[in-house]
């Protein structure tokens, strides 16, 4: 079998949550050993929610989705690190590991004794990622945030939202998710570096930052103009049509942008060419702009007859960019996903089972991962790792889970039970329940 | 890469001779990050227009002039631009002459655009073995929807972020700009470093095959799941009341994220904002409070109301409490904390004069992202390239310039 870009790496990853397990899920797919650190005291807080079926067994902490969606191929080990041997186990594993990974606010890490200084001094050339909210220096660098809040301090809200409403809080880990693919970009160009030098180095990540680098002509419309940008919905704010239209069923829509005249010539040809639509105004992008609030109800009003999938199709074929607005569902059936293999089934442990997950890494010629391992239960792998690579005798490794500093259950059990579907569909939170979801999506 | 000195190297990507067919935003933001890192850029730029960003603006004063685009300007720092035509026979020779000594090409053109100037991937990897293509494109170079046409509105929705961001009884809503293209830079430049990391260690090359969908789709894994555990098919939240979760507008006219946080301590947290009534039994609880949301927010609209939202920002933070002002690009060019820790960069352009803008990603301590240069007018680098590197000579240049290939 041919060998994948990262093996023989080793990651040590003390995180927790999205903004990190995420970034070394598609290392660990690449081959590299990645060794996920948690504690009993405190399991990753994403082995919460959601729990198959909304119902969670027994050991709920090991059917998290969130959880086995971002920490598949991984191993995972328990060990606290709030007590001497929990650190001195974690140092041996850094003698032995080529990168860790951490996204604790900047004291934690300082006060196990474990920052880059102190780790660079037993294994000079570690390459150590800190990704924290808003950097480790800075008035701010002690300041805590989750990705919601990185949303709104990155400028991403305030200019997310409707025309006359107020900013608008897009999907609530989104700000986790692109920390975390900014996070997967530095370690892989720190391992360049260290291919071609030997030498390891410190990665200072605030997530604040690769936010506001995403939006970089945001900032430079301020710097040139004085203005801040305003919120404008869907609009472009030279082109039209460009708005998502309501079509047939619950909560459909479809997104339509006309990037030019005749992409509006286009859409009036698959419209029937009404009457209303030869308007002169509507000739030139500058008069469809002037009128774009009557265009709109006009448009509207011939979408609501369809479903978004046939309107996709013939706009489409008409050359028209136009899209259904996906939901989750619509993803995990989506055709062109399908064709593309992006999502894989795995096998996870009972009961969860046979679910499917996001292709793990980017398709890339002639390198294939094997198929994905599922996400590690709490401390499975804590054996392996202290007998098999660190060669802890296994009198140790016993008195290791006596004394707590290991183990295979939470300290505490905290079973989450939201509320049921049928009471979050009266609320409104979500859109549809199927309880045969396993059957559409061809998982029994 | 090989028979180096370590120790001249200095950057990750240090002489990673980088050949950029690309345009807008996707495939120059992910050799941006190359370049910034060390990469040698060459973005190739049709004759005349050159890259539609250059047309985009935010311009100074306004102005519109393509050698002063904010987005162009932004995303081609660290590059050297050389105009030619792939669509002509002699520039498809010269495309093929740098390509056959670069180390990676990055192309986000439809899908069959190389094809069709005879640059297949399968081609150029036959006479540069090590080279690695990374190819970016709205949905993939397979599948039902290669040909379809997109725009960024039409990827956000079709990607599923769009479904969720907004009002329970309203239209879906994008997140502004152009977070689609952006997040697939970035996906982009982490395969292509992971497809060097490959060659470099094999002598093979790769073609990686980025979709902007799929990138997006990505972003989603948490609400995906819902879908594949429970069945629940996510909606954007219901109108009722704001669950701490959405912006509260502030005396200075702005807004505050007023989260408690994931383990936030209720009672702490009317202590803080000095409210009794919040612990009263209707509001004990998460569960509790969501039921009485609307009640909720009644009771704090006017508390938030009376302090700026930077004065919320740290006397929560004080108290352990992950508040966030929602800041503008105003806010965000004057911040504090990107001043002191040197977040923009400042450099002259010839034709936008001082540029302040983003710099480091991210902090490298080895090996900092360096400011080279700033982004390149329309091929300022074609004479220094097409003569210099590929030794033609002035009279050929002079009629390649002449026939409208460069």
């Amino acid at each position: 079998m041919r060998r994948l870009p990262l093996e023989g790496i080793r990651i040590l990853e003390p995180g927790q949550a999205w903004a990190l397990p995420f970034a070394i899920t598609p290392l660990a797919a690449l081959g590299a050993q990645v060794i996920k650190i948690e504690s009993t005291v405190r399991p990753d807080m994403s082995r919460g929610q959601p729990q198959p079926d909304g119902q969670p067994p027994e050991d709920y902490w090991n059917h998290g989705g969130a959880y086995h969606e971002m920490n598949r191929n991984k191993l995972g080990v328990t060990l606290d690190l709030r007590t001497e041997a929990g650190v001195r186990v974690f140092k041996e594993l850094v003698t032995i590991s080529d990168v860790v990974a951490e996204n604790f606010p900047p004291r934690v890490m300082h006060n196990f004794g474990l920052d880059y200084q102190a780790l660079r001094a037993i294994k000079p050339d570690l390459i150590y990622l800190s990704s924290t909210a808003y950097g480790n220096t800075g008035p701010w660098r002690n300041y805590i945030a989750y990705g919601s809040a990185l949303q709104a301090v990155s400028g991403l809200t305030w200019v997310t939202g409707y025309e006359d409403g107020p900013p608008v809080q897009g999907g609530l880990l989104y700000n986790d998710v692109i920390s975390a693919m900014n996070a997967t970009f530095a370690i892989l160009t720190a391992l360049a570096f260290r291919t071609r030098t030997g030498k390891g180095q410190w990665i200072d990540l605030a997530q604040y930052e690769v936010a506001v680098s995403q939006l970089g002509e945001m900032v430079l419309e301020y710097a040139f103009t004085g203005r801040a940008p305003a919120r404008q919905g869907n609009h472009d704010p030279a082109l039209a049509p460009h708005q998502v239209f309501p079509c047939q069923g619950n909560d459909r829509w479809i997104a339509i942008a006309c990037r030019s005249d005749h992409d509006w010539e286009q859409l009036r040809m698959v419209m029937g060419n009404p009457a209303w639509a030869a308007d002169s105004h509507y000739a030139t992008a500058p008069g469809r702009k002037v009128h774009e609030a009557g265009l709109e109800q006009s448009i509207a009003a011939w979408t609501r007859g369809f479903p978004p999938e046939e309107l996709m199709q013939r706009l489409q074929a008409a050359g028209v960019p136009a899209g259904v607005v996906a939901t989750n569902k619509d993803l995990l059936l989506d055709p062109q996903l399908r064709a593309r293999d992006f999502f894989r089934t795995v096998a996870q442990p009972a009961p969860t089972g046979l679910r499917p997950h996001l292709r793990s890494s980017w398709p890339i010629s002639g390198i294939q991962p094997p198929p994905d391992q599922p996400a590690p239960t709490l401390g499975q792998h804590n054996r392996y790792v202290l007998a098999e690579l660190l060669g802890y005798p296994p009198d140790q490794i016993v008195a290791l889970e006596a004394q707590g500093i290991t183990g295979m259950v939470p300290a505490q059990r905290r079973p989450q039970r939201p509320a049921p579907p049928e009471e979050l569909l009266r609320q409104g939170f979500i859109n549809e329940y199927n309880p045969d979801y396993k059957t559409i999506l061809g998982l029994s | 890469m090989t028979g180096e000195q370590p120790e001249a190297v200095t950057q990750p990507f240090q002489g990673v001779r980088v050949i950029e067919l690309g345009r807008d935003i996707a495939g120059p933001y992910c050799a941006k990050l190359l370049a910034d890192f060390g990469a040698d850029v060459l973005k190739i730029e049709p004759p005349g227009a050159g890259d539609p960003s250059r047309r985009a603006g935010p311009f100074p004063q306004n102005l519109p002039n393509p050698e002063a685009s904010g987005l162009f300007l932004y995303l081609n720092t660290n590059k050297r631009s050389l105009t030619l035509d792939p669509g002509t026979a002699t520039g498809r020779t010269l495309l093929a002459e740098l390509l056959a000594k670069a180390d990676v090409l990055v192309e986000n053109y439809p899908p069959g655009s190389l094809e069709g100037w005879g640059l297949a991937a399968d081609a150029l990897l036959q006479r540069n073995p090590k080279l690695v293509v990374t190819r970016i494109s709205s949905f993939g170079q397979q599948g039902p929807y290669r040909d379809y046409q997109a725009t960024e509105l039409t990827l956000y929705a079709l990607g599923g972020m769009q479904y969720i961001t907004g009002a329970y009884d309203r239209e879906p809503v994008k997140h502004g700009y152009h977070q689609a293209q952006y997040v697939a830079g970035v996906n982009a430049a982490g395969a292509t470093v992971a497809a060097l990391l490959d060659t470099w260690a094999t002598g093979e090359g790769h073609v990686a095959d980025i979709s902007i969908m799929e990138a997006v789709a990505s972003t989603l894994f948490s609400t995906i799941v819902e879908y594949s555990y429970v069945g629940l098919v996510e909606r954007r939240e219901p109108r009722k009341g704001s669950n701490l979760r959405h912006p509260m507008p502030t005396r200075d006219g702005g807004y505050i994220l007023p989260s408690p946080g994931v383990m936030g301590d209720w009672e702490t947290y009317a202590r803080m904002l000095g409210i009794p009534e919040l612990l009263e039994e209707r509001f004990s609880t998460p569960g509790n409070r969501a039921v009485h949301a609307d009640e909720l927010d009644d009771i704090l609209r006017p508390a938030f109301k009376e302090k700026a939202k930077d004065e919320w920002f740290h006397q929560a933070q004080e108290w352990r409490f992950p508040f966030a002002p929602v800041q503008s690009a105003q806010d965000i060019y004057h911040c504090p904390q990107l001043e002191a820790r040197g977040f923009f960069v400042e450099s002259e352009h010839p034709a936008a004069g001082r540029v302040r803008m983003p710099g480091a990603l991210v902090k490298l301590s080895e090996s900092p992202r360096q400011h080279r240069r700033p982004a390149p007018l329309l091929g300022q680098h074609t004479a220094e390239v097409i003569s210099g590197e590929l030794g033609y000579s002035r009279e050929e240049l002079a009629r390649l310039r002449a026939a409208g290939v460069v």
